[in-house]
Formats: structure tokens, C-alpha cells, sequence
């Protein structure tokens, strides 16, 4: 009876993709591209743009590989990766993204009852509101309620103090409370 | 402390859009195989640039060698310039000598 291969370490990929080894960055690749398609898809806008972003932060990881400590998992340094990306991106489009328009969105935030909204109908509606936000605003509702990470997390993903991470929340939060009952009000 | 209704169905939408399909999991295939491409691309265009580097030493060694072959020959090259001796205090001697067609 053979013995059950052994399914190699991330940070032994690493190791392997740092001699030369192409198939490794490959199944690093395999391993985290759904983490990254799921941090980008709540920020970039077509699909295509997507992609690309996609794209892009695997080879900012592939160039950048030297510089990966295994003292935090791999997962997160790619995360944070994909995160900055993304808060780029965001910079990047913020005007044109200021110009996107809320009229089809409606949504009553002042309706007390409690029927469900169906999720894709949702996520449409808090996108285009969320593209009323400022890139850091926007940035931290998106990692904070819609990928429900912590205060700590959020701060470490992007380099800002956990105090300025509750203060963006707070502020972004109203804004978007603002921008929902305008909506709603049009 | 009453929680304000708009916050609670703030949350209703956010718990939605959290359920929400962002993208249609077929985009996810052969996604490693692009990279793979592109990063490949990216290190051939590197390679060949550097190859192209190295093409042109030969070209720019032979420039310096020119260049400084030239400017030994031009500093090295006598000069005739009668102007210059005219200036140099010895008009006379010259024009006797311009004279007598020495």
C-alpha cells in the first residue's frame, strides 16, 4: 500500500517558486485565486476589470516573493495584497464612480418591516450606493460588513490604526445611511 | 438604548448582499494557466531586453574607441595658423618674410 501523498505547505510552495519552480507559483495560485476573486468582486466594477485586477495581484505576488515572511500565513499577506489593489483601483475610479447614478436603485431605509430583500438585489443596491462613497470609506463598509472581518483585521489589511479604522467605519456608515434615504427620498 | 431601525435594516441589507453571487464560478477556470502566461510574458520581455542590452555593447565600445581615436588624432594634428603668429608679437618678422616671398 502507498502512502498518501503529501500535500506541500504554502510556505514550501514559496520556497519551491523562489528556485524556479513554475508549477509551484501555479498551485499557489490554484489554492488562493478564489479569495482573491471573492476581495476584488466587492470592489472592482466589470468583470473584466476584475480579471485583470485578479491578474495583477498574482504577479505583484509572484514579483514580490522575496519578501515573504512565513510569520503570518500566506493567506493573509495575499489578502493584503489584494486589498491595497483593490484600494487603488478605488482611487483610481473614484470620480467616474462618483458619477454612476442611484436612480434606478430604491431602497426604503425608513420601512419598518423586516421583509427580506433577495441578495443579488441587495448587493446592486449597496453597490451603487457604495459607489457614492470616498475609496477609503468605501473600502472599510466593504471589509468591515460585507466580508465581516474585525476591527484588527481591517487594520492590519491596510495599514491604517484601529482607531482611525472606527472613526472611517462610523463616518462611512452615516454616509451611506445619507446616501440610501436621498435615494429613497428621489 | 433603542437601536435606530435604520441601522437594523442597514444590516438586513448588508446580511443579503453578504449571500450575494459576485461572480459566476467559470471565470475562476484556467485563471492559474493566465497567470502562468502572463508572468511567463513578463520574463521573456525582461529577458529579451536584456539580451538587447548586451547586443548593443558591442556598438557603443566601438563608438568610444572611435571617439577617442578621433579627439587623439584632431588634438595631435599640427597647426598652421598664420593669424595666430601675426598675434604672437613677431608681425614684422612675418610680413618680411610674406614680402620677400620666403
Amino acid at each position: 500500500m502507498t502512502a498518501p501523498e503529501e500535500v506541500p505547505t504554502d510556505e514550501r510552495l514559496v520556497s519551491a517558486t523562489l528556485s524556479g519552480d513554475d508549477e509551484a507559483f501555479g498551485e499557489l495560485v490554484r489554492r488562493h485565486k478564489r479569495k482573491v476573486f471573492s476581495i476584488v468582486a466587492r470592489h472592482a466594477g466589470s468583470t473584466h476589470e476584475q480579471d485583470d485586477i485578479c491578474q495583477e495581484i498574482f504577479i505583484k505576488v509572484y514579483q514580490n516573493l522575496g519578501q515573504y515572511r512565513s510569520d503570518a500565513p500566506f493567506e493573509h499577506w495575499v489578502s493584503k495584497i489584494a486589498v491595497n489593489a483593490c484600494y487603488d483601483t478605488l482611487r483610481k475610479h473614484s470620480r467616474r464612480q462618483k458619477e454612476v447614478p442611484l436612480e434606478d436603485v430604491e431602497f426604503a431605509l425608513c420601512d419598518p418591516s423586516s421583509e427580506e430583500i433577495p441578495s443579488n438585489e441587495a448587493w446592486e443596491i449597496l453597490r451603487h450606493a457604495l459607489a457614492k462613497l470616498r475609496p477609503e470609506d468605501r473600502l472599510v463598509i466593504t471589509l468591515l460588513n460585507l466580508e465581516e472581518k474585525s476591527i484588527r483585521e481591517v487594520s492590519a489589511l491596510t495599514g491604517w490604526s484601529e482607531s482611525n479604522v472606527k472613526v472611517r467605519a462610523f463616518r462611512a456608515r452615516n454616509q451611506l445611511k445619507k446616501i440610501l434615504e436621498g435615494n429613497h427620498g428621489k | 438604548m433603542e437601536s435606530d431601525p435604520k441601522d437594523a435594516k442597514l444590516d438586513m441589507l448588508f446580511t443579503a448582499a453578504r449571500k450575494a453571487e459576485l461572480y459566476p464560478l467559470e471565470r475562476e477556470y484556467g485563471f492559474e494557466t493566465r497567470v502562468m502566461a502572463r508572468i511567463r510574458a513578463e520574463r521573456e520581455s525582461q529577458r529579451s531586453f536584456l539580451l538587447w542590452e548586451w547586443r548593443l555593447i558591442p556598438f557603443f565600445v566601438s563608438l568610444i574607441i572611435f571617439l577617442g581615436i578621433w579627439t587623439y588624432a584632431s588634438e595631435s594634428r599640427p597647426t598652421i595658423d598664420l593669424s595666430a603668429l601675426t598675434h604672437s608679437g613677431n608681425e614684422e618678422a612675418v610680413l618680411t618674410a610674406y614680402l620677400a616671398g620666403e
